[in-house]
Order: structure tokens, then sequence, then C-alpha cells
């Protein structure tokens, strides 16, 4: 399907590069079998159906996307599931918590395959202006994100814009893509990766004992300077352990 | 002029009320006539045919940012972390370096906004103290991936695509019409004559050597880039 | 204070209360635009509830808030006293009287407990919790005092000053799942009767946050524990990492269905601290703009609600005014939803030019939209026989779980700060304050449907007055000055300056400071050290007693009825978990 239109200016910047490239060539062989991929990838991508793990704001800019303004509908995905078995597409929509990190987890985890997964709004993308201690800084610390829509909350236009940006990422074969959650790696503005989350997608599943602080973000020269800041709070934290877990 | 307290009262079931029926087939009046009007008048149809139809919007949204130019085509932006310390979501980057013009002093050698973090509060373009950021109405941000949406300098520089036909244009800005420099009678934001003029008189002196020569420009037709 | 001195101004219980006590109890001068505050200990704090709930001069009967605080930073004058740090302050209102009070008790840094006030105002309850999950006060007899915000596996408390806001802790399964939720039945004999239900968080009713675990007999529960904290953002902690200005946008995603109306609250607070005074125009505009906030906010209710229970149409009805608001609220602001739109001192910017023809158009439509609704819902005998008497809810009930708002008016108390503390622009309009007293599901629709239209009538009288001139302060101590001046003159830009790396220097002092949001009371309770940072901001958010009261109306009733009381109680988690 070809998208028209003067607003759809996927710039080369925003493609990432492929992911799963160089699938080896065996000739003329298998010619039915990938215009039969074609026709798969055709039709997932103009069938997809939501389910929006909506939380907070963006859940209602979502509510805007499917009313008769928008109208999801005419890219063939407004049915609107909130059964994870019958939708194919996770939207992210709001804040995700570390309370709810488990949740999201086992929702995504329930989900058949194929399954895609759009981040709507700045707080699923990175944690937003949330840089707080309940924040989960990213969506994509727990499940694999194939779009980061931008915005808090982002319009209605631009969740558009990301639906048809992953259409048109299925269409291309996105689903030789290796899709297994990542680890984190938090991303500053200007910074390499800081700090990694080890494992954080498969720990918030596992019954693991005791408590365990996460890194989050790294504590600021300031931090480390103040009185109670970092290094005492790392004492106070390993003295709540003891008390916790004699 | 005073609020007054008004007790509802639940409505008297009828008995046309009662046998669901009348009810539901004024209902379904309401809707048929919605259908009805919307079917004999399809321009009047609430649905934005986004992409075909962009939706229109205000000279005020907050969209992605763009950093304003001086005359001489550098960038208006001094460096002086205001708009950093402004931003709640602690989105922008700013690097500091000494301008080899002296009259600028400073300027940014790395401003980076990270599009992901941003809430589009505006609150960088309110802290400006030199008219360097403006929002634009462009809201299409969405990415594959987290680091291409982190914009450094030659993106976030204002395009003449940002305001041309078609492009998305001027969001949210500290001021709406004329500049309030220009009006005043002063240059541009600096507050000192754009850099010929201060050439000329001797004010300033350039550190950086004289760029090279360009390199004539190849005789390049379409099909040669392609 | 002395026996012979006049009590303050509505405080005249106070010499019985004092001769009660035996001066246990003392008056504290405040601010004048802040409530009135009581000063008592731990030990008479139970006894001084009860007189204050049970004495007919002094008759409050509806607890608001538990605002805990961290008093260890505070400079100078404020410090605590040596060995004291913590303080609980009870936020108290008397719907007789209509008049607040601030019950406040200071706590030692070692082990601060007070006794629980939940057999006095059983509102306490989720709020006492809270304050021991963020601030670590014990209370002493409270009947089941465990986190409620974060979860499980959270260590230490995370609103103490000496907690690093950016810890996170590790949220495994294993710390959601509470397997004593819901076991307390009342008939524990009736156990292989009885099934557990685990409702939420990811349920379209419970809109993705919220929690609730039933235990069924049959469809009827028998036993429920909601639990919430699903979209616990810290607003609190991050509110004292930024300026009072940048705590704007934070607002606004507190109810994001009404963010108007969250700036309108916040900034209210901010100048009553600082005794500044926006110009009339900003007011009517922040009037105007907060009541269509508040028809939106109860057309989701009702569109969201109406889609629970199965009316589809009646959600693209609903929504289509929203659209039309959106536009006036993005061409004032700049975004849809989160505007960001007060500051303190005034407005962002002026309104457009168009501004009160496009006001009447919208009416115009609304009205239309609502009417549909009407049409569709009101007289609707299947609407009747989901809505009417399930979700009830008795006056007393409603008083004594804290209920503010829309559900409070429907169970029979007509309470609204619009009303009875006219602020804004709401003291020269006409308007009706609805009121039902059968308690239930329908009142509570039938109440939000009337208080649209209240607020559109409210709107029109506004737009008819609508004053000119400025919509910012010209105190630039507290509001960046304007762009000419900071680009042209030294004294501007220095202000600008000062503004931007310091904030606005609110003097130290406290305040709690209300406004009629669209669930019902938005409190702010603020604590200013001097600096431009507040030091302690806490919200009485309206949803929080509604939803920590659902488990009991739900009780008894079926499954069904729990999903359409739910909606109508309109639980906005953003502003439930901050």
């Amino acid at each position: 399907m070809k998208i028209t239109g003067p607003s759809l200016p996927i710039a080369p910047g925003k493609i990432a590069p492929p992911i799963a490239p160089g699938v080896p060539s065996t000739g003329g062989a298998d010619f039915l079998t990938t215009k039969l991929d074609v026709a798969v990838q055709w039709a997932q991508s103009n069938s997809l159906w939501p389910m929006p793990f909506g939380t907070a704001c963006c859940a209602i800019e979502f509510m805007s996307v499917v009313s008769s303004h928008y109208d999801l509908a005419r890219f063939g995905a407004e049915v609107v599931r909130f059964s994870p078995r019958q939708a194919d597409l996770l939207i992210v929509a709001g804040t995700v918590v570390d309370k709810l990190a488990p949740v999201l987890k086992k929702i995504y985890d329930q989900m058949s395959e194929p399954k895609w997964v759009i981040s709507m709004g700045v707080c699923a993308c990175t944690g937003g202006f949330y840089r707080a201690y309940h924040v989960v800084q990213g969506v994509d610390e727990i499940v694999p994100v194939d779009v980061y829509v931008a915005g808090c909350p982002p319009t209605p236009e631009n969740l558009i814009l990301g639906i048809m940006m992953l259409q048109k990422k299925i269409q291309s074969g996105e689903l030789a893509r290796h899709r297994e959650a990542k680890t984190f790696v938090p991303i500053r503005v200007g910074e390499d990766p800081v700090t990694a989350i080890p494992a954080y997608s498969n720990a918030v599943m596992a019954h693991v004992p005791g408590r365990h602080a996460l890194p989050g973000m790294p504590p600021s020269a300031e931090d480390e300077a103040t009185p109670g800041g970092k290094r005492e709070m790392d004492a106070e934290i390993a003295a709540a352990r003891g008390r916790e877990n004699p | 002029m005073a609020a007054r307290v008004v007790t509802l009262k639940v409505p008297e079931t009828t008995w046309a009320e009662s046998i669901y029926l009348v009810e539901i087939v004024k209902g379904l009046a309401r809707t048929l006539g919605h259908f009805l009007k919307n079917l004999t008048n399809m321009k009047g149809l609430p649905t934005i045919q986004y992409p075909e139809m962009l939706r229109k919007y205000s000279g005020r949204f907050r969209g992605r940012h763009i950093l304003k130019k001086r005359e001489d085509d550098t960038l208006k932006c001094v460096a002086c972390y205001m708009c950093e310390t402004a931003c709640p979501a602690e989105c922008i980057h700013i690097e500091a370096g000494e301008h080899p013009v002296l009259a600028y002093e400073k300027y940014p050698t790395v401003f980076e906004i990270d599009l992901l973090r941003c809430v589009y509060c505006g609150y960088c373009v309110d802290a400006c103290p030199k008219d360097a950021i403006w929002m634009t109405r462009d809201y299409e941000l969405s990415f594959f991936d987290r680091k291409s949406a982190v914009l450094g300098i030659p993106e976030l520089t204002e395009k003449p695509s940002d305001t041309s036909q078609g492009g998305p244009g001027y969001g949210y800005r500290p001021y709406e019409g004329e500049s309030p420099m220009k009006k005043a009678g002063q240059f541009e934001p600096s507050g000192l004559p754009l850099l010929p003029a201060l050439l000329e008189r001797g004010v300033a002196i350039n550190r950086m050597p004289p760029p090279p020569p360009k390199p004539p420009a190849p005789s390049a037709s379409p099909a040669a880039k392609g | 204070m002395s026996a012979t001195m006049a009590p303050p101004k509505g405080l005249e219980f106070l010499p019985v209360l004092e001769k009660n006590l035996g001066g246990r109890v003392t008056a504290r001068e405040g601010l004048a635009a802040d409530v009135p505050t009581l000063v008592t200990d731990a030990a008479s704090l139970h006894e001084t509830a009860r007189f204050l709930r049970d004495d007919p001069a002094a008759a409050y009967d509806l607890f608001l808030d538990l605002a805990s605080a961290d008093l260890s930073r505070l400079p100078g004058a404020q410090a605590p006293k040596t060995g004291e740090r913590f303080q609980a302050n009870y936020i108290l209102y008397s719907t007789k009287r209509n008049a607040h009070l601030r019950l406040k008790v200071n706590l030692p840094e070692k082990e601060p407990s007070v006794p629980t006030l939940t057999d006095v105002w059983p509102a306490a309850n989720w709020f006492e919790r809270e304050a021991w999950d963020l601030m670590g006060i014990d209370f002493k007899g409270h009947p089941n005092q465990k986190r409620l915000l974060t979860h499980g596996g959270f260590v230490g408390h995370a609103l103490r000053k000496d907690y690093d806001a950016k810890q996170r802790w590790l949220c495994t399964e294993e710390d959601l799942l509470q397997t004593e939720l819901a076991a307390q039945t009342d008939e524990p004999s009736d156990m292989f009767e009885t099934t557990t239900l685990n409702f939420g968080p990811s349920q379209p009713a419970t809109h993705g946050t919220l929690r609730i675990v039933m235990r069924l007999d049959g469809e009827t529960i028998v036993a429920a524990e909601s639990e919430c904290g699903y979209l616990h953002r810290c607003f609190e902690k991050m509110s004292e990492a930024h300026t009072y200005s940048q705590v704007f946008p934070y607002t606004d995603r507190l109810n994001y269905c009404s963010p108007m109306l969250n700036n309108n609250g916040y900034a209210r607070a901010i100048e009553s601290l600082l005794g500044v005074t926006p110009p009339p125009r900003a007011l009517a505009v922040r009037t105007i703009l907060g009541e269509f906030s508040r028809v939106m906010d109860h057309l989701v209710c009702l569109a969201a609600n109406l889609v629970d229970i199965g009316g589809l149409t009646n959600f693209w009805y609903a929504y289509q005014p929203r659209e039309e608001i959106y536009s006036l609220l993005e061409a004032c602001s700049g975004a849809r939803l989160t505007v960001s739109y007060g500051r303190i001192g005034g407005l962002a910017k002026d309104v457009p030019g168009n501004f009160v023809p496009w006001c009447r158009e919208i009416i115009k439509g609304t009205r239309e939209r609502i009417s549909d609704v009407e049409t569709l819902v009101t007289r609707n005998k299947i609407v009747w026989n989901r809505f009417r008497g399930t979700g009830v809810v008795t006056k007393e009930q409603a008083l004594a779980w804290g209920f503010t708002g829309p559900c409070l008016r429907a169970s029979g108390v007509p309470f609204d700060l619009r009303k009875d503390q006219p602020y804004e622009w709401y003291g020269e309009v006409d308007f009706d304050v609805p009121v039902m007293t059968e308690g239930d599901n329908y009142a509570r629709y039938l109440v939000r449907v009337e208080e649209m239209k209240q607020s559109l009538r409210i709107i029109e009288q506004i737009l008819d007055k609508l004053p000119g001139g400025p919509v910012r302060s010209d105190d630039y101590r507290v509001i960046l000055p304007p762009k000419e001046m900071v680009y042209n003159e030294m004294e501007a830009l220095i202000y600008h300056f000062k503004l931007v790396f310091e904030g606005v220097k609110v003097p130290p002092g406290e305040i709690y400071s209300a406004t009629e949001g669209a669930n019902g009371e938005l409190g702010f309770s603020v604590i200013s050290d001097g600096s431009g940072f507040p030091y302690r901001l806490k919200v009485r958010p309206p949803c929080f007693p509604l939803f920590a009261a659902f488990e009991k109306i739900i009780k008894g009733g079926m499954v069904s009825d729990a999903v359409a009381t739910l909606g109508l109680l309109n639980i906005i988690a953003g502003e439930l978990d901050r």
C-alpha cells in the first residue's frame, strides 16, 4: 500500500538500519513463498489489532484517536482488544511505573506472535520528566519497542504516523526480527550509555528473593556532595535491607 | 449573583418508558438522524483524513523546537543555559564555546534536545532572553529508536522548510508579529550591530582564519547525484 | 493563648476544647489566606479529634486530607525543635459551618507515631496508609497499615528528605501478589462456596491502573479490597526538585481529563502564599477554561462509563465537543491536553482575538451533544436497570468516607466550593448546584449532566462581561517580564534571570488552598522555606477517598454493578496515585 500525502516525511535519519539484514538469497526458487510473505505482510500491516495498555494522559489521547475526529478505522486498526491474546499491537500509552512493570511484561508475553509494540508518549518512551523513584525510565526496559512516538501526550496525528511507520516496517519484512526483551540502556542526553540494568525485563517476572535496588539514573555530582545524598542513602538502604531480611 | 442549590428529582417512569421500546426507538431516531445528516452532508463530517488532510493548529502550538539564526547565519543562541535550567524534563544539553567573533562572545558547541524526554511545555521558549529558541507546529515526531530522537544543532537550526508553504510553520514563540527589538529600533537580539558592520568599524576581529576558497561547484545533474 | 483573649475567628469552640484538654491544644497564627490551625500532641490527638467531630460548635464532619511533612531541612525559625522532625497535618471541613481547619501534630525523629483516626473519620484510613508508605509515620491501631502507593519491593519512605529521588527498587511479580487480599470474608465457613476474582489493573473498566480483588459468591461480591499505586509518578517528590513555576506542567498531569482546573488550583495556592492577585481578565479566563475543563471531565466520565456498560454510541457523541474544546485550549495555550497555561500571577499568554465568539460556538455545539447523550441514556430503561439502586452511598456514608464533589452532591450534601467559598469569578455569576438524595449511580449520572449545563451557563455569563486588560500581573518578582522589556531593558533582564535560575521566591509559610476540581475538592498544602522550590507540596486528590470507599460500596452488589459504579465515581489514576 502506498501512503501518499505531503505529511509523511520519514526522514532518512528516522529509519533505523534493518535489524535482521542479509537473509541469504536463494535465487528465484522461493518466488512463491516470497510473494506469499508480501501478501501476509500486507494483510498484517493493514489489520493491526491494538491492545491499548493505557495508563495515563496518553490513554485519553488514544481515545481521541479511535473516536470520530481521527477514526483509526481508516487504517484497519479500529478493533481495540483489551485481551492481549486477541491483539497483535501493544500500544503502551502513558507512564509505566515500577509497580506496573510486571503487569506490562505479562501482557506482552500473553500476546501471540507476531506482535509489535508502540510506545506512545514520552513517559512510556523514556520516563519523560518523571526522573523519579517509582517510574520506569522507558518501557524498553521491559518490552522491545518498535516505534517511539514523542509528545506529551502526542497529538493523534503523531500516533497515526507511528502506526503508519509500523505498517511500513511490517511490509519491509520486519517479521524476521529477533524479538526478545532488551536489556535496558538508559540514554542521557549527550552522553554515552551510562548504567545498564541487567536483565530487568526478566527479573520482574522471576522470583527474586529479597529487595533489589535498581540503579535507575546515575546520581548527579550534587547528590554525591550533599549530606544525606546518594552515599548516605546507600548506607541507609543497606541498613534497611538488614532490617527487612535478617 | 449567587449560587443556588437545586434538588434534582428522578424522573417518574411512565408506562411508555417501562416497555423499553418507545425510548429505544427515540434513541434510534436520534442516531438515524445523525446518520442521515452525515450521509447527505459528507463534507460536514468531523473526521480529519490524516495524512492527506492536516488539522489546523494555532500559531501557539508546541511542537519540535528550532534554533533561530541571526541575519549573518550564525545562531542567536549565546549558550546562557537559561533553557536548560528552565526545562522541567532536563532534556536540553548545552555546551558553550568561545565564539570566533568577539562581539558574540559565547555560542553553543553542543545543543541537544531529546525529543523523547521533552514534555513540550514551552518553558525553554519563555526562558530564552535572546529570542533564540522557538517551537514549530511540527508534531510528526515518531522514531524507530531512541538515539535518533536526540536532535543536535544541525537538525535544530531553522530551515526554510520549517516555514515554507507546506511546512509546519512557527508554533509557540515569545512574541507574535514583528520582533520587539526591531520595533524598539534595535538590531537583532544580541543587542549589537550585525557582524559585517562590526568588522568594518573595527569593533570586532575574526579569530578564525578566513575559510579556504570553495572548490568550484561540480556541474552536477540530478542523475549524477542519484 | 490566654483564656481572656477572644478566640480567633472560626475557632469559637476553642475555650471549651482548651478546658477539656488542659492546655494541650493551642491555636497557631498563620497567614490570613490560610485555614485556621490547631496544634496538639500525639497523646491528645484522639480526644481532640473526637471533640472536633462531635461538638456542635465545631462539627468537623468531613476529613479532607492528611498532609505529612518531614521538617528536617527547614532553616531558621521554621526549623523543628530538637528531637522533632515529622509533622502530621489533618485538614478537616465542617459542612454545617463551611469552615476548614488544620490540626497539626509534631512528631519526634525516632519512631514517629500517632494514634489512628480511622475510628473517628473512616476516610482517614487510606490517607494514613499513604503517610505511612511515603513518610514512615506509624499509626497506632490502624486496621491495615501497609504500603499503598509504592510496591511491595520498595525499601524506605520516599518523601523523607533523605530519600534519594532517583533511587528505584525492583518490583517483581511476587511483590504484587498479596494473597491476603480479600481473604477476610464475613462468613469464613463459607470459603468453599466463594471464589476470588482479580479485577485489574489491566482491565478496560479499571482504565489500566486500578486493581480490585473480589471474593464472589456466585456473582455477588461478598468482600473486596482495592489497591492503587499503579500510576504513582512521584508528583510530590518531583515538585520538591523543581521551582514553583516548573510544577505547572506536573499539575497538568494530575487530573489529565481537566488539566486547566489543576493549573488554577495550584496557581491559586501559590498566589495566596505570595499575596499576589492576578488581573481580573486572567481570573475570568481561568474560570472559563476551568469550566470547559469540567465539562470535558464529565464527558469523559460519562463516555467511558457508558462504553463500559455497553453504550458505544455515546462515546462518539461525547468526544466531539471535547475535540472542539481541545481546539480552543490549543489556540490559547499551545497544547491540546496538557495545557500548562497557568502562571503564578496570571496566564502564559492572552487568549486569541476570536475567543468570545468561539466559546459561544462551542457552547452551542456542546449543548447539542449533551442533548444527544441525554436522549439516548437518561430515560433508557436498560440504563435505569443498570444505574438505579446500584452503588448506593447514603449521606452519612459519603461524609464519613470523605467524599466531595459530584459524588457527595449526589448523596444529598450541597457542598460545592464554588458556592461556599467563591473564588475566581464564581461569586459574580448565577448558577445552580445540583443535588440529589438517592446517592446511587443514576443520581451521580444526573448530577454530572446537570453540572455540565451549569458550567456552560457560567461560561456564558462571564463571556458577557469579560474584562479587558492584561492577563499577567506586573509584579516581575513572580512572573516573567514581557519579552519586549527583557530584550531591551537591563532591569527586566535581571528579573528574568533571577526568576529562571532561582524561581519565584515564596516567603516562608504554610497554606492549604482548595478549589473545586471536577471530582471534588482539589486541595494543595504547601510548605515554603523561602527558596524558589516548594519545600513540601501535598495534593488533596478528590479521587483518593472515592476509590478508598469503593471496596465498601460494591460489597453486596454484583460484579457488573461494580463496573458501573467505578465509572461513575470517575477515578482518575493520575490524581489518585499522583
